[in-house]
């Protein structure tokens, strides 16, 4: 019963190594220009340039990985999270203790149709990468159904 | 109702409070300016209107500030440019803190700072600088009148706050970590309803039985506890306060060339030089010792006559000489008690006790956790805590360690030298000399990490006592004890690394609320073949075994776990567990296709008419 996350995660994912590989480009560009100006060393550019090449090719590359392994499953008292394969790590959250679902969607999301799930207890806030709008909704509403009857039958 | 000021003494106290935060800035400008004599005819002016507009404001605001005692719930006005109108039902009520300074007590006045479960970090949802006494037992009394009344009262509070959210400008949000960096869930009136329908439901199900005519302050309490002069000069002897204190006379002593003119200063340090080594020594024994002298001081007059007092399902602390403050909490808002023993307190066979609650009920800056206990004898501290918090195990059970302790050793050797040797290289490029020093330094950390790896694998420990989880983790040198009801943990997280997996062990992590913030404790390098926990983490810890129902009418809402396949149920089992889980029909698509409501005993004898009723789960119900 463990579910996948949709496949344009993964396109999401990309953009978001794109975005990242941007941003050091800019820091790169940043550090050229006060080279210029106030002669800072050389040696910082080079770190920057160097992580402008190999933290978006990281994400890049890890991106299968991270699909291919992240699972979620709920069930009638309990939200499991499960990630990874070489760090397993599942996480699990009572029903009972939900305090609140909220679906959040920035630009990029929602030009996929998807949305991120997150699961808010009193302490502490899980999530779901994202996942289509439906989906999501089915998703809150059978969670606070369960939550509901969790705290009705206590 | 005619709204009511604050004392004119809670003027005096802001001015003060205002001028300790200021403290640090103004004094260090006023030194600016007298040392200046060219810019003193602009900057002394200046000040003098600063200083001015600063008790203008402060005089301004105590005007502004007005509070009335309704029936249900207390509202504050104040802010001066902006108005901020707060409504605090009394049912949302978690923590009262009382506190009395010296200069308040002739005239019968106190501070009171109102917490509730929700509001902005670092600051109480309310405080009332200075009002009578009388105001304080009020609001203890219509508090206790409310939880004694949860069906009427609760219903009317649901919807007087209902009400109030969507004009109160700070609706009690529902406690996210703001440490995960993700957006808050922002003021959802829905999940507020949530909130507020569950604390409703929490003080229904808490079974409040205490009678209508609650018993004021001036009642028999259920169980007092008054610390002993000796524990209490053992406490302030054992504590290691006076560090800060040296480090900051060391500070102080560094920026003396700062204040005090330099041929001084200078001369003080020609005289200190040509004295002797054996001088030299005692003075700084004498520092040190009025630091000693200091901390212990400070302990002794913080927890002076500490009192601990049960009344029904209120805790009670006071404590102080100079401040008598009290703090109380209601024992159901307690979600975990912590016990804690630094290195020198453990032997001397002393341990604290605190509460974790969900609020900020600060004893000081840096403690958000109130103590119940600020010091007892290891032995004796779970049957003294009985009386106090009724779920504490009365003696504690054997706590199951981790798997070995050797990767301990090694996680804290290699962190050390590896801190070292980066040190170490990036030194080497900078200031070459100081390589030997450091690779020494390094060394000898690495036999302290020793030490300390092998102390952290020794101290851990987990059992579990009924619908108790207790864990102990000592890392640092300070051994932890946390004892949690099943209820009050948030979530649960398993973690299994690939290389341990052969070995079947893992690490668990525990996820409670503290304050406003979530608080994790982590156990590593459990072993998954024992009992649960961790093996069975998740499982253990959605069991919903209610301890009021008694041992036969207990429905565990068993789920098949995780990895069922490592755990093959013979097929009775399995119908038996899919009975157990709610839905007796066998038809898999049906359970999954309809919501659990719709599987109320009822429709399901006409939707499953293959069952028997006899079987069911419902059956208790549906008669």
């Amino acid at each position: 019963m463990e579910e996948h996350l949709p496949q344009q995660i993964k396109q999401v994912w990309r953009i978001g190594a794109g975005l990242s590989l941007l941003w050091w480009l800019a820091v790169t560009i940043g550090l050229l220009v006060a080279n210029h100006l106030w002669h800072w060393p050389l040696w910082l550019i080079a770190i920057s340039l160097g992580m402008a090449l190999l933290h978006p090719a990281i994400e890049l590359a890890l991106i299968p990985y991270r699909y291919a392994f992240w699972r979620f499953r709920i069930t009638d008292t309990a939200v499991y999270l499960k990630e990874g394969a070489v760090f397993q790590k599942e996480t699990a959250i009572p029903i009972r203790r939900i305090q609140n679902v909220t679906l959040e969607a920035g630009p990029i999301l929602r030009a996929h149709g998807l949305q991120e799930v997150q699961i808010q207890t009193a302490s502490t806030t899980d999530s779901l990468a994202g996942v289509t709008t439906a989906v999501a909704n089915q998703l809150r509403d059978r969670i606070l159904a369960l939550a509901k009857e969790a705290r009705d039958d206590a | 109702m005619t709204p009511n000021r604050l004392h004119p003494l809670a003027l005096l106290i802001m001015l003060g409070k205002g001028l300790y935060g200021w403290a640090a800035i103004s004094l260090a400008s006023a030194w600016a300016i007298l040392k200046d004599a060219d810019s003193r005819w602009w900057s002394l002016p200046l000040a003098a209107v600063a200083l001015i507009a600063f008790v203008v404001i402060y005089v301004l605001r105590y005007l502004r500030f007005t509070y009335v005692l309704g029936e249900d719930a207390i509202t504050i006005n104040s802010g001066l440019f902006v108005r901020k109108t707060r409504h605090i039902p009394y049912a949302n009520i978690q923590t009262l803190k009382r506190s009395q300074w010296l200069i308040l007590q002739p005239f019968d006045l106190l501070s009171l700072s109102i917490e509730t479960s929700g509001h902005e970090d670092n600051d109480a949802e309310a405080e009332l600088v200075a009002v009578p006494t009388a105001v304080a037992a009020t609001i203890e009394r219509r508090r206790k009148q409310t939880s004694d009344q949860p069906t009427a009262a609760g219903q009317a509070l649901v919807a007087a706050s209902v009400t109030a959210d969507s004009t109160a400008v700070t609706p009690p949000a529902t406690g996210q970590a703001t440490g995960d960096g993700t957006a808050p869930a922002g003021d959802n009136p829905a999940a507020a309803n949530q909130v507020i329908a569950a604390e409703a439901a929490d003080q229904i199900a808490a079974g409040v039985t205490t009678s209508p005519n609650a018993a004021p302050d001036t009642a028999v309490p259920d169980a007092t506890y008054r610390i002993a002069a000796r524990d209490l000069n053992l406490y302030a002897l054992t504590s290691m306060g006076f560090v800060p204190i040296i480090a900051v006379l060391f500070w102080l002593y560094d920026k003396t060339d700062d204040f005090l003119p330099k041929g001084w200063v200078q001369g003080a340090e020609q005289q200190l030089a040509a004295l002797a080594v054996v001088v030299l020594v005692a003075l700084g024994l004498l520092v040190l010792l009025l630091g000693i002298a200091a901390a212990y001081l400070g302990i002794l007059q913080k927890y002076y006559q500490f009192t601990l007092r049960r009344d029904g399902h209120t805790l009670t602390a006071t404590r102080g000489l100079f401040n008598r403050t009290t703090t109380s909490v209601r024992i159901a808002r307690i979600q975990a008690v912590r016990v804690r023993a630094t290195l020198l307190r453990q032997w001397c066979h002393l341990a604290s006790v605190q509460a974790l609650t969900a609020s900020n009920a600060a004893d000081d800056e840096k403690d958000n956790d109130l103590v119940l206990m600020p010091v007892v004898q290891s032995r004796q501290l779970l049957p003294v805590m009985a009386p106090f918090v009724p779920w504490l195990p009365t003696a504690l059970p054997p706590l199951t360690g981790p798997a070995a302790t050797a990767p301990f050793v090694r996680n804290a050797v290699l962190g050390y030298l590896g801190l070292g040797l980066a040190v170490a290289f990036g030194l080497h490029f900078w200031q070459p000399h100081w390589v030997p020093i450091v690779l020494v330094v390094t060394v000898v950390l690495a036999l302290v990490g020793l030490l300390q790896g092998r102390y952290a694998g020794r101290t851990q420990g987990v059992a579990t006592h009924g619908s108790l989880l207790i864990a102990q983790t000592g890392s640092w040198g300070t051994r932890q004890t946390d004892f949690m009801r099943r209820a009050n943990i948030q979530s649960l997280s398993v973690e299994q690394p690939r290389w341990l997996r052969s070995r079947e062990r893992c690490h668990l992590t525990i996820n409670l609320r503290r304050a406003n913030h979530n608080e994790a404790i982590e156990l590593r390098y459990l072993s998954l073949a024992a009992a649960s926990p961790p093996g069975d983490a998740a499982f253990w810890c959605l069991r919903a075994i209610r301890p009021r129902d008694g041992g036969g009418a207990a429905r565990p809402r068993l789920q098949p776990s995780p990895s069922a396949a490592s755990r093959p149920w013979s097929p009775r089992v399995a119908m038996r567990r899919r009975f157990a889980a709610g839905c007796c029909c066998r038809r898999p698509w049906f359970r999954q296709r309809y919501p659990p409501c719709y599987r109320r005993c009822r429709r399901r004898r006409l939707h499953c008419p293959g069952r028997r009723s006899l079987r069911c789960r419902h059956r208790l119900r549906c008669r």
